[in-house]
């Protein structure tokens, strides 16, 4: 039987850089569209704060009001007061941690700084 | 501060990104897509052994996970891309297995024949037959191998992402990837005798 030359087939680092190549390729755009349509669908939309805020927390009823910046902060107290009525204990202790660790990003939560600063301190 | 709707979502991390979709952004999702479905149906595409279809199924479903995630998800809980692949790993473990009983794996047949003799199609074939012959001798290892091979080398992950990924330890993997590339050249070498490749 004649020699046979190393060729690309045999070579595990050929055959790597191949995948390589292929996993650089952007992915189909039917397939990117269904999974927009996924994501779309799953989406949590703020909704009006009479359906399911439990499912998407104090975040989606923030949200659609326009989030703290928008709150003065009578408005603050009072809608802090209706979410603390309708939230699950564990919705309250999550979200409050998070707010408290400076994490509340993840929530949609973002205090503005008259908030965070000690009143006794002025 | 509230500098969320001035960043534009190209500089957000995956995490971010995340947090943004959960919170009701559906162009982060989009940026989020753009950047994980590519490697997420590549890695597919080598755990089920080259099969597009299956491995866009996978995509798909993977990524819908992630958006059912999203509004649980905590920050400093880990990587997103980490989450995804151990998902993706385990839907294509989930479908070989199926695919198993029902005896659909390609053979060494697969292989597509030379047509057209212009530069680009020649490339283009030698591309594909590079990838046929990876995925059959990738075929030929043992699974925990096969996933930690494909994620070492082709997705280019450290040891200790691919250790969270296949949920084993460093050392575990450093094993899996050592023995699996050995087990690799060794299968492409049999092949080629079994297959009688041509270099024309």
């Amino acid at each position: 039987m004649a020699e046979k030359p190393k060729i690309p087939q045999d070579d595990p680092e050929a055959l790597f850089a191949a995948a390589r190549t292929e996993a650089a390729q952007p992915a189909p755009t039917s397939l990117m569209a269904r999974i927009e349509a996924d994501a779309l669908a799953q989406l949590p939309v703020p909704r009006a704060y009479a359906q399911a805020p439990a499912a998407t927390g104090f975040a989606g009823v923030l949200a659609a009001l326009g989030g703290w910046p928008a709150m003065g902060g009578f408005a603050t107290a009072v809608l802090a007061g209706f979410w603390i009525g309708f939230a699950s204990p564990s919705d309250l202790l999550d979200a409050g941690f998070a707010l408290a660790t400076g994490e509340g990003e993840a929530y949609g939560l973002v205090l503005p700084d008259y908030l965070l600063s000690d009143p006794d301190e002025g | 501060m509230d500098m969320r709707a001035d960043q534009t979502n190209l500089d957000a991390s995956d995490e971010v990104l995340l947090a943004r979709y959960g919170a009701g952004d559906p162009a982060a999702a989009r940026t989020l897509a753009a950047r994980l479905v590519p490697r997420v149906l590549a890695l597919a595409t080598r755990l089920l052994g080259g099969d597009r279809a299956e491995a866009e199924d996978v995509a798909q479903e993977a990524m819908l996970r992630l958006w059912r995630a999203a509004p649980g998800w905590r920050a400093g809980e880990g990587r997103v891309s980490t989450w995804l692949y151990r998902v993706t790993v385990n839907l294509c473990t989930d479908r070989r297995r199926r695919a198993a009983r029902r005896e659909v794996y390609p053979g060494p047949e697969a292989l597509p024949e030379a047509e057209d003799t212009a530069p680009r199609a020649a490339e283009r074939l030698a591309q594909a037959q590079r990838l046929t012959a990876l995925d059959a001798a990738l075929a030929d290892l043992p699974e925990r191998q096969r996933q930690a091979v494909v994620l070492r080398h082709i997705e280019g992950l450290s040891n200790p992402e691919i250790a969270e990924i296949l949920d084993v330890g460093v050392e575990a993997v450093e094993s899996l990837t050592a023995r699996g590339k050995r087990a690799l050249t060794a299968s492409l070498a049999g092949r080629r005798e079994e297959l009688g490749y041509h270099d024309g």
